[in-house]
């Protein structure tokens, strides 16, 4: 059934602007700038249940708002959403008891507790029976293995263990829509891939909707099967990851700065050119050919540096946008 | 030159935040009026007419606004607690300086709304203001009240050096402020304070913080009172510059030594 | 309403054991409370030590109001003012969306989720003094008056949330009035004096401070037995209306939230 659906969804904010230095202060006493800056503009999709949807864009293209949206912490400006049936900004009891929302790095336990505490809290803001509350518990602290730090002050936690206690907060209500903004943000790679595991393996288990929102596309290509591209407010692209990461995964740039300068045209016999500017020049060449490539140039051409990394999502987004347009 | 454009960057600040401030500015008037209109119940006591009373309170409420320092949290909790102090270590310019050409916008914003509500009183509810000025006052009023700005600001900077010894020092501050409140003549007029307590609090520095040069320019003074008042503000300013100079001297050489 | 029992039940547990966590902060907050418990006490008998009475009150009523606004403020204090001082900042940092997200009232849980022991003492300290000062002009009121007392001192303190959250609420707008919680604190302290000092004034801009001075004086009056009808009747009115504001208001004010960082 359909957990999620969104209609012409629209966010706009009145933004505030002040000239420079003491004259723009006096200035705008008398006559204050607003410019109109549309977060999400006519966004329309659905989402079923047990799906794990990944959102991704730039930072600020507008993903955390619609987030917000469907949780009903935003008020839309225009347009319909409807979440497990209920109109989020309602928020009413049973709609609240049924979504979970972890946003990356906000603390929401109780910092001289241990966790162990506002857990306890949780059960009677939720109103989950005894029982539940102790299995629910024990699946997750064995799922993520914090049995030894539940009863630890929260501010003698590492950031890894807090975000592990954080998170666990959350789902103890077992929500059947759970919203995860940035969760791997400012975690090591370990941590992170943890976090990838479990997230996958609570939606497998549970069933619950998962819609995840990041600007690492390592989150997304390891968690979700469907992707929604969100690029200055508006939709990009919906659908399959697969089609995505077939047309860029195959991809590599390398990131050259050359000692002397060197023609274009020239470059371009090696790949596509996206940048150009001396001494600096970016080229985008298929995966199996990058080592081949990378010999040409440093053979044939005066190279003072060369990077190879893989395409970020700013890359997706331009190329799945304009695409999108053309 | 370069005081000036650290008094700019402060002060565009400070008019950036000018809603905060005239919160802040509101709030130090809330008692005096508060006061007045109770005195109104008894029309004047022990001596001071109604509106020698109502012209303290405004007065005070004023010279509150412009003079009362407030620059011990700062030095508390950013420059000593946070360690932003090593930052004007660095500096060539003495600290004390600095923090009071820092303070400087804030009191005069908030000396400046002071004025303006002064002003608004002495054109539209006349009769509760009566400053009578005399050349004689006016300067004697200056300067004391020179005196008294250097007197709390000197105070609450030392105030605020006790940081580097005493680790949780907010319990002090909040006691200290309940006490500058009693004895700098907020709640009454020291002189109608009870016997016993009255001889106390005139004599201690902080009734040379504000209530004496608001007494001068009430003109409740003669040449030699005056006198007298400036001359015990500057031995007592005296007395909290050699405090601060000890405290600061010891301070920074655990400050740099130990570290944070 | 057994399920908000339960939760306050354990908000106050989590909120003794985070309090006895941190004794350097107890320590201060106790200082602090008996400073300025003391400190209104103090104010009140200087003010009355050369005058037999205003405004119809006597020098010994008037303390008595004092003291009763200090236990007044001191279960204020308790239950509702740290939530207020940290509503600036929960706004600010956005961790307000962890408040509206939870299946309970957001101004409910917004309002009582930390709790001020150490507040207790101001209760203690004006106690002692309206005990004492009713024993030095022999007032002995009687069980109805004392009920009454009681009774009106709660609907006061609506009437005193009530201002507060709707001024509060205006923070939604720009979170960094932070000081407009300082300003209420000041503003307050208007409940000290006789609600007759500001009725005698007929100064219109006075009237917003009336229903903070009669949350206080009514009740304090009711315990020296010279309360009317009138007077209990307009708390009520008051009580029940500022609070439906406060809830209205802040229902309107959620759908202008903006929710900090995007």
């Amino acid at each position: 059934m359909t957990a999620i659906s969104v209609s012409r969804l629209s966010r706009y904010f009145r933004i505030y602007q002040k000239g420079a230095g003491i004259r723009g202060s006096i200035a705008s006493l008398f006559r204050r700038k607003y410019t109109t800056a549309k977060a999400v503009d006519d966004i329309s999709f659905s989402i079923e249940e047990g799906e794990l949807v990944g959102f991704i864009g730039q930072n600020g293209a507008g993903k955390t708002t619609t987030l917000k949206c469907l949780s009903g912490l935003m008020y839309p400006t225009r347009g319909e959403v409807s979440v497990l049936g209920y109109t989020p900004f309602d928020r009413k009891t049973d709609f609240l008891k049924q979504i979970g929302l972890v946003m990356g790095q906000k603390n929401q336990l109780w910092w001289d507790l241990p966790p162990m505490e506002s857990y306890l809290l949780n059960k009677e803001i939720y109103a989950i029976p005894g029982d539940r509350f102790k299995k629910t518990l024990g699946d997750l602290v064995d799922l993520m293995g914090i049995a030894d730090i539940i009863g630890v002050q929260v501010r003698k936690l590492s950031l890894g263990q807090r975000m592990k206690c954080e998170l666990i907060a959350q789902l103890l209500h077992g929500p059947r829509v759970l919203f995860l903004d940035e969760p791997t943000i400012g975690l090591d790679v370990v941590m992170q891939q943890r976090l990838r595991d479990f997230i996958r393996d609570y939606n497998k288990k549970t069933n619950a909707t998962i819609i995840l929102t990041s600007h690492y596309m390592q989150d997304v290509k390891e968690l979700c099967r469907r992707v929604i591209i969100i690029d200055h407010g508006k939709l990009a692209y919906d659908g399959a990851l697969s089609d995505i990461t077939r047309a860029y995964s195959d991809r590599k740039i390398l990131t050259v700065v050359f000692g002397k300068p060197v023609e274009k045209h020239v470059l371009a016999k090696l790949g596509e050119v996206k940048l150009f500017e001396l001494p600096k020049a970016r080229i985008l060449v298929s995966r199996a050919r990058t080592n081949a490539v990378a010999q040409e140039l440093l053979r044939d051409f005066p190279i003072e540096d060369i990077t190879i990394e893989e395409p970020g999502i700013e890359e997706v987004v331009r190329r799945i946008f304009s695409s999108h347009h053309a | 030159m370069r005081y000036l454009k650290i008094f700019l960057l402060h002060f565009e600040h400070v008019f950036e935040n000018r809603a905060q401030s005239l919160v802040w500015f509101s709030m130090s008037l809330s008692n005096p009026i508060l006061q007045i209109l109770f005195w109104r119940g008894t029309q004047g006591i022990g001596g001071w007419s109604y509106t020698a009373l109502t012209s303290y309170y405004l007065l005070i409420a004023a010279a509150g606004a412009f003079l009362s320092s407030h620059i011990e949290g700062d030095v508390y909790e950013y420059d000593i607690k946070q360690g932003e102090l090593v930052r004007y270590l660095i500096r060539p310019f003495p600290y004390y300086w600095i923090k009071l050409v820092e303070e400087a916008p804030y009191r005069i914003l908030q000396g400046g709304f002071a004025i303006i509500v002064l002003a608004c009183v002495a054109v539209w509810f006349g009769n509760y203001l009566s400053v009578p000025l005399t050349p004689l006052t006016l300067l004697f009023g200056l300067v004391s009240a020179c005196f008294a700005y250097f007197l709390s600001f000197t105070y609450k900077m030392s105030l605020g050096l006790l940081a580097f010894w005493l680790k949780d020092i907010r319990g002090l501050y909040s006691f200290v402020e309940i006490l500058g409140i009693v004895l700098t003549g907020f709640i009454l007029p020291l002189s109608l304070y009870p016997h016993g307590l009255r001889e106390v609090t005139l004599a201690l520095p902080f009734a040379y913080m504000i209530y004496y040069p608001v007494l001068i320019f009430q003109g409740k003074l003669g040449l030699a009172e005056m006198l007298q008042a400036v001359g015990i503000q500057s031995l007592y300013l005296a007395v909290f510059v050699v405090i601060f100079t000890v405290l600061w001297k010891r301070g920074v050489r655990q400050f740099t030594a130990i570290g944070q | 309403m057994r399920h908000y029992v339960r939760i306050y039940a354990m908000l106050l547990k989590l909120n003794l054991s985070s309090m006895m966590a941190y004794r350097a902060n107890f320590i201060n907050s106790l200082i602090s409370s008996v400073g300025w418990g003391t400190f209104q006490i103090v104010w009140v008998y200087l003010l009355t030590s050369r005058i037999t009475g205003a405004f119809g009150w006597k020098s010994g009523e008037l303390v008595i109001l004092t003291a009763t606004y200090v236990v007044f403020m001191g279960i204020f204090h308790t239950i509702f003012s740290r939530n207020f001082e940290n509503i600036a900042r929960i706004i600010d940092y956005g961790t307000l969306d962890s408040f509206l997200v939870k299946p309970v009232d957001s101004q409910l849980l917004l309002s009582v989720w930390q709790v001020a022991y150490t507040n207790v003492v101001r209760i203690i300290i004006g106690g002692a003094v309206i005990v004492h000062s009713l024993a030095l002009m022999h007032y002995r009121p009687t069980l109805a008056a004392v009920a009454g007392y009681v009774t009106l001192m709660l609907f006061g303190i609506a009437i005193m949330y009530s201002i507060w959250f709707l001024v509060t609420t205006c923070l939604i707008w720009n979170p960094r009035l932070g000081n407009l919680v300082d300003f209420l604190f000041n503003i307050t302290g208007v409940s000290r004096y006789p609600t007759e000092m500001l009725t005698g004034m007929k100064n219109v801009f006075l009237y917003p401070l009336i229903p903070l001075a009669v949350a206080v004086s009514t009740p304090a009056r009711t315990l020296v037995g010279r309360v009317l009808a009138g007077d209990v009747l307009g708390l009520l009115i008051l009580s029940v209306m500022l609070f439906a504001a406060s809830r209205f208001f802040w229902k309107f004010a959620l759908r202008s939230y903006t929710s900090a960082s995007g």
